[in-house]
């Protein structure tokens, strides 16, 4: 393998993955981890220091999985920006080095969500009346506190007001705190900018070294942007028994909109077109059957299809237990057989394989326990039994459970985890 | 008129409130109320251990009970009258993680099957968690975690209730998102819970 130059080794790594996609069988089942902090902690910088140094960053990660020979190797936007989420004020994390006391943690804890009613009850008829004016002037803020100054963003239609629309947007952009949100959205354009520029620089470095990178694009269920970002947990679950109808329709709208996001995203990032959705609040412990059925699978599946209709391969991970939900998933993957990844954390993949793995193909699931507190020898034997359960005629890449690589594992367990895949994943020579 | 139990049980919440608004102006004796509504507090219980609700009916059934309470509680106080408990346990998301969504239905649970919570919140540290102990005497400790960093927290907590020679009077139970049978010979507990209801039938074991 050695002797093959980085440019062969890319395209035969991609071309690996994406066969076994496609449910057929590749010369070796692949390989292709996701990691938040683990690389940072391996190259000793603290979790503050990771979300403040993208490039110290990028250069961990690359230190850490570079001599892996992975098929994928992680993104490094998964690591948040500290200096980003300062400029901006963001609400909605709390993570280590935070300027706002409210939002820091200590150095060494990673970036978590914080639980909030962004969006109160009585406000739906609001947002539907005008979701970009509500987005704008209430959400916006609610998200961002240093964007409170759109608050007060003029309703665009008094630019159809004769003589006086020509002072509306001069006289708001005059007010205090609509500079300061100029300023913000300023600082925050040149961050993001330079946090970009580090994504290329790691992108490019990457491939020199022949690695892909696993996805370049997000989105998420719109049950979990509703859940996490406008009613907060509690009042989406409330508004399932109080608002049925509203809830839906407030996901319905999030449809199209998600799609075209991403399939704008897409344009930039043609050369990977995995879509990776990481599913929160739909697991077995979040709801029932029933309620699956109403509330979360139903937009999801709009956004999946409407995700392979601009070809692109959705890449759900199924976070917590989905076993009782395979009926779904096998119904889904039989009308796009080929054209998705199911990722799964503590769901039956043996079970997965026999139900739907002649149409989807299955990505993990090797427990988080077991890399952060497991052998070597224990951690090659799950992954043998995985191997040996899922990759018959294609359709199964190796990953840890939750989100990959926990930050604690330990490297000689994820060595353990990517020799037993070069072991035992092996389809012909 | 159909039974106000029942309709508790079955979440109907504009209907249990009228009906409690009717039982209140009738004068019924609201330790009978009170009893009435715990039993519906178990049927609740039973009906997540049967996988009947979930957590949306659980914090539906929690917003009602809340409502409940509100205007029965000044009537209580007239009677003068408190429940026994029985048993204690203390209840935590241990340092470095702030999740909360499994924690707050274990505490829920074991509310409604009559145990004595006290909950510490998140992000809770091994010296605050044996300073606890010290004060509130539980039998059980009940650690959640989300995060796999939550593995070291429990282990360094227990490792602290060790030193403090607090070990052998408590049962510890562990539980969580990344948190599985494999964890607790690592950190040193009794018992893992996979859920709300295996931490009730862990408690009711040990207490």
């Amino acid at each position: 393998m050695s002797e093959k130059k980085p440019k062969e080794l890319y395209k035969e790594r991609f071309q690996r993955v994406l066969t076994t996609i496609s449910i057929k069988e590749p010369d070796r089942v692949p390989i292709a981890p996701l990691s938040t902090f683990y690389a940072s902690n391996q190259q000793g910088m603290s979790k503050k220091e990771a979300m403040y140094d993208p490039d110290k960053f990028a250069q961990a990660t690359i230190k850490t999985f570079s001599p892996l020979n992975w098929d994928m190797v992680p993104p490094i936007a998964v690591m948040f920006n500290g200096t980003l989420y300062d400029i901006l004020g963001v609400k909605y994390f709390k993570w280590p080095g935070a300027e706002e006391e409210t939002q820091s943690l200590k150095d060494n804890m990673p970036y978590q969500y914080v639980e909030g009613e962004y969006m109160k009850a009585n406000e739906y008829e609001k947002f539907f009346k005008d979701p970009t004016g509500f987005l704008l002037r209430k959400l916006l803020p609610r998200h961002y506190k240093n964007l409170v100054g759109f608050s007060e963003f003029p309703n665009l239609i008094s630019l159809a007001s004769g003589y006086m629309s020509q002072l509306g947007l001069p006289s708001y952009f005059a007010l205090p705190q609509s500079k300061k949100m100029l300023q913000t959205i300023e600082q925050a354009s040149q961050s993001f900018f330079s946090w970009i520029q580090t994504q290329l620089n790691y992108s490019r470095d990457m491939k020199k070294m022949g690695y892909p990178i696993q996805f370049l694009n997000i989105t998420q269920a719109p049950y979990d942007v509703v859940s996490e970002f406008f009613r907060g947990m509690k009042g989406t679950m409330l508004d399932m028994y109080r608002k049925p109808e509203e809830l839906k329709a407030l996901l319905e709208l999030l449809v199209e909109s998600s799609i075209a996001s991403v399939a704008n995203l897409a344009k930039m990032f043609k050369e990977n077109n995995i879509i990776f959705i990481p599913l929160h609040r739909g697991a077995e412990s979040f709801m029932s059957f029933e309620q699956f059925e109403e509330f979360y699978w139903p937009t999801l599946t709009k956004i999946m299809e409407g995700l392979i209709k601009n070809n692109l391969i959705p890449m759900p991970f199924f976070e917590g237990k989905y076993t009782d939900r395979f009926p779904y998933l096998t119904e889904f993957a039989k009308k796009h057989k080929g054209r998705l990844v199911y990722w799964f954390d503590q769901s039956d993949i043996i079970k997965g394989k026999e139900d739907f793995g002649d149409y989807a193909c299955i990505k993990g699931n090797v427990p988080g326990s077991l890399l952060v507190t497991g052998t070597p020898q224990q951690v090659e034997d799950y992954v043998k039994q995985s191997i040996e359960g899922c990759m018959e005629g294609g359709g199964y890449i190796v990953d840890g459970g939750v989100s990959g690589i926990p930050d604690e594992s330990k490297p000689e367990n994820v060595k353990a985890m990517t020799d037993a895949t070069f072991k035992y994943g092996i389809y012909r020579k | 008129m159909s039974n106000f139990i029942d309709e508790i049980v079955e979440l109907n919440e504009n209907k249990v409130i009228e009906m409690l608004k009717f039982k209140l102006d009738n004068n019924e004796d609201p330790l009978a109320i009170m009893e009435e509504i715990k039993e519906a507090m178990k049927g609740i219980g039973e009906r997540f251990e049967k996988k009947e609700y979930f957590l949306p009916d659980l914090i539906m059934s929690g917003e009602i009970l809340r409502q409940l309470f509100e205007m029965l509680s000044p009537k209580l106080k007239e009677t003068g009258a408190s429940e026994k408990k029985k048993g204690k346990v203390l209840l935590g998301t241990v340092a470095g993680d702030i999740h909360d969504i499994g924690k707050d239905v274990v505490k829920f649970m074991l509310d409604a099957n009559g145990f004595d919570v006290l909950d510490l919140g998140v992000d809770v540290s091994a010296d605050k968690f044996v300073d606890s102990m010290k004060d509130y005497k539980p039998q059980v400790l009940a650690l959640s975690g989300f995060l796999t960093l939550a593995f070291d927290s429990m282990k360094e907590i227990i490792q602290k209730i060790k030193d403090a020679g607090l070990r052998k009077s408590i049962k510890i139970m562990i539980g969580g998102g990344t948190v599985d049978e494999r964890i607790v010979e690592y950190v040193g507990a009794d018992a893992y819970g996979e859920s709300a209801v295996d931490a009730v039938n862990l408690v009711k074991e040990w207490v």
